[in-house]
């Protein structure tokens, strides 16, 4: 209980930097990307757990005793959390990606539901195609998370009767109108839980609330 | 020992020092404090500069643009000397001239940091990518550098230093007023319960004059302090008591206890120290009176020594009241009176004594009988030339009482 307790203030406080510091742990707990490279690159370890990573996929986390738990759902996920609310059969998803985040756009954003609308430096350049859309879902990416760039958007979208949809807990405060988010209090208990168990998958889906 | 006044002298000497390394102290260290919360401020500012030309930066780019902006910061804030932006791979300076300063200073700047440069106090920022949302890892884009002049700082610490220097005076000028005017009113209360204490002594020993003595009583009146008037009342009382006793002292050593008149002593002292002195100066006439009791034995042996008391304190009685204020009586032996009339011819003295000689006849002890005494009277100028031993009229005085004893007593004889 109370390493649970210590884990979600650290997760409410985005203690990354802190996980760096138990390196001679067994079991290591690591909050963020630079706390996974790192371990990933230097420790040797008998588990290790990771979390608020955006796309563990990019590293080799496909090791024995490594697992981690997502940090926002996966947009599908959303999607059909949206659909469920809302009473809709089947909505098609524009979601602005970069060029760069492509390819892990791609993995993580099936054409069933998604379509991509890719931009260069701006999302400005991509409005014309987004208002042929009715949704939108906002994707971790960092160049369309830049303050001014997503305040575009948003501001855009709000005049052209957009609805926006992220799996991000802090888009709220921009007027993003459905966001599913992680619950960290369910979050520190899975970590917990993953201390003692070995399940299948490597990486587990992100707890939310609900 | 030491005085209260060099006491006191010492202690604010010492208390003077401290205050003055104290306040060396406080403003070493809070001059230092406030140089330190001015470049907390120049880091504040800078970062608020800093998420400003951030956005600048993003929005617009404009080289131009961010010059005439960077232009407009420095003249507008009089402490900036210079700002230097590097931001993805580009960079802006104004003015120009600190471009190669500006670089070196600020190399690989890990996080905020503001550090003086010899007339600079340089402001170090390194600029990371801002993000709408905490889960996107913030990466450095490059650095922010802002360089302040001193002249205001030290403007400010100057104002800071003057203000403290101003305040540590003026506390202390208060304290200083206070403690004084606390100190003045108890020094006045020492001094003056100094000077009652001195005379104090003065009049215990006899040596005060009268104006002193009235002084003593006006010092004590004049204590202002509650806790002092409680000590100069007592010792204006023990004084009253000491002086008190000493006169019963000496009202007992020259006073017959069972009469009240007074004893031999005090007819030596009174004769020798007082009478023969005067007398000599001015020769006036003198008498003496020596009195005994008839048949005073057989009053004791027959009604005991209680009876025998009695009457002598009744006969003393009547003597005191028939003789005026100058008149001495002494109890001269047993039951033997011996009164010394200064300023009385031989007749008046006798007068006098037949006065007492009638009044005391008429007296009823409860005895069955009169109870009665004899006299010699002697005086000068009748019966002897000269004073100057009292002894020779005393004993002119004794012979005339044996005599008025030979006559068949109760009877008083002046020839």
């Amino acid at each position: 209980m109370e390493l649970e307790k210590n884990l979600l203030e650290l997760l409410k406080e985005r203690g990354y930097l802190i996980a760096l510091s138990g390196k001679e742990c067994d079991i290591k707990l690591v909050i963020g990307t630079p706390a996974l490279v790192e371990s990933l690159k230097r420790d040797r370890f008998s588990k290790l757990i990771y979390t608020f990573v955006l796309f563990p996929e990019k590293f080799p986390v496909n090791r024995e005793n490594v697992y981690g738990i997502r940090i926002f759902p996966l947009p599908e996920r959303t999607v059909k959390a949206f659909m469920k609310k809302k009473g809709l059969e089947k909505v098609k998803v524009a979601v602005p990606v970069s060029r760069k985040m492509v390819p892990i756009a791609k993995r993580y954003l099936p054409e069933e539901y998604f379509r991509l609308i890719v931009f260069r430096s701006t999302p400005t350049e991509v409005f014309n195609r987004l208002s042929r859309y009715r949704y939108v879902y906002i994707f971790p990416d960092p160049k369309l998370l830049r303050f001014v760039n997503l305040l575009n958007l948003i501001n855009f979208g709000k005049e052209n009767d957009l609805v926006f949809l992220t799996g991000l807990g802090d888009l709220k405060r921009y007027g993003v109108d459905f966001v599913q988010e992680v619950s960290y209090e369910k979050l520190a208990a899975e970590m917990v839980k993953l201390i003692e168990s070995k399940p299948k998958e490597k990486i587990l889906p992100c707890p939310v609330k609900e | 020992m030491t005085s209260l006044r060099s006491y006191i002298i010492k202690r604010a000497v010492v208390i003077g020092v401290l205050l003055l390394a104290s306040t060396f102290l406080f403003n070493y260290f809070s001059t230092k404090e406030v140089r330190d919360i001015y470049h907390r401020n120049l880091l504040y500012l800078s970062v608020l500069l800093e998420k400003n030309f951030q956005f600048f930066l993003e929005l617009y780019g404009n080289r131009e643009l961010i010059n005439y902006q960077l232009s407009e910061a420095v003249s507008k804030i009089p402490e900036i000397e210079a700002i230097y932006i590097s931001y993805g791979g580009r960079e802006f300076v104004f003015p120009e001239k600190f471009l190669r300063v500006a670089k070196s200073l600020c190399r690989d700047a890990d996080e905020n940091k503001a550090f003086t440069y010899g007339d600079f106090v340089v402001v170090c920022l390194p600029v990371k990518e801002e993000y709408a949302s905490v889960f996107l890892e913030s990466k450095r884009k490059g650095t922010f550098i802002v360089l302040f002049n001193r002249s205001q700082e030290d403007r400010f610490v100057a104002g800071w230093l003057a203000g403290v220097l101003v305040l540590t005076f003026l506390v202390a000028s208060l304290g200083f007023l206070v403690i004084s005017s606390i100190w003045s009113e108890i020094g006045e209360n020492f001094t003056r319960l100094e000077k009652l204490i001195t005379l104090v002594e003065k009049n215990i020993s006899g040596e005060a004059t009268e104006q002193e003595k009235s002084k003593i009583k006006e010092l004590t009146r004049n204590l202002s302090i509650n806790e002092f008037k409680e000590v100069g009342s007592l010792i204006y009382f023990l004084m009253e008591r000491v002086k008190a006793l000493n006169e019963e002292v000496e009202r007992l050593a020259i006073t017959d206890p069972l009469t009240s008149l007074y004893n031999r002593n005090y007819m030596k002292i009174f004769v020798e120290g007082k009478l023969l002195p005067i007398w000599r100066r001015k020769k006036f006439p003198l008498s003496v009176a020596l009195l005994d009791l008839d048949n005073f034995k057989q009053i004791n042996d027959t009604f005991g020594h209680q009876k025998g008391d009695e009457v002598l304190r009744k006969w003393a009685q009547i003597v005191k009241e028939e003789l005026r204020g100058g008149d001495v009586p002494i109890r001269f032996g047993g039951e033997e009176f011996l009164i010394i009339f200064p300023y009385t011819t031989k007749k008046n003295a006798l007068n006098a004594v037949e006065r007492i000689r009638k009044r005391f006849i008429e007296v009823d002890f409860g005895i069955g009988r009169r109870v009665s005494f004899s006299g010699g009277v002697a005086g000068y100028p009748d019966d002897v030339d000269d004073l100057t031993f009292l002894d020779d009229l005393i004993k002119i005085a004794d012979e005339r009482l044996y005599k008025a004893k030979r006559q068949g007593k109760n009877r008083v004889i002046a020839d």
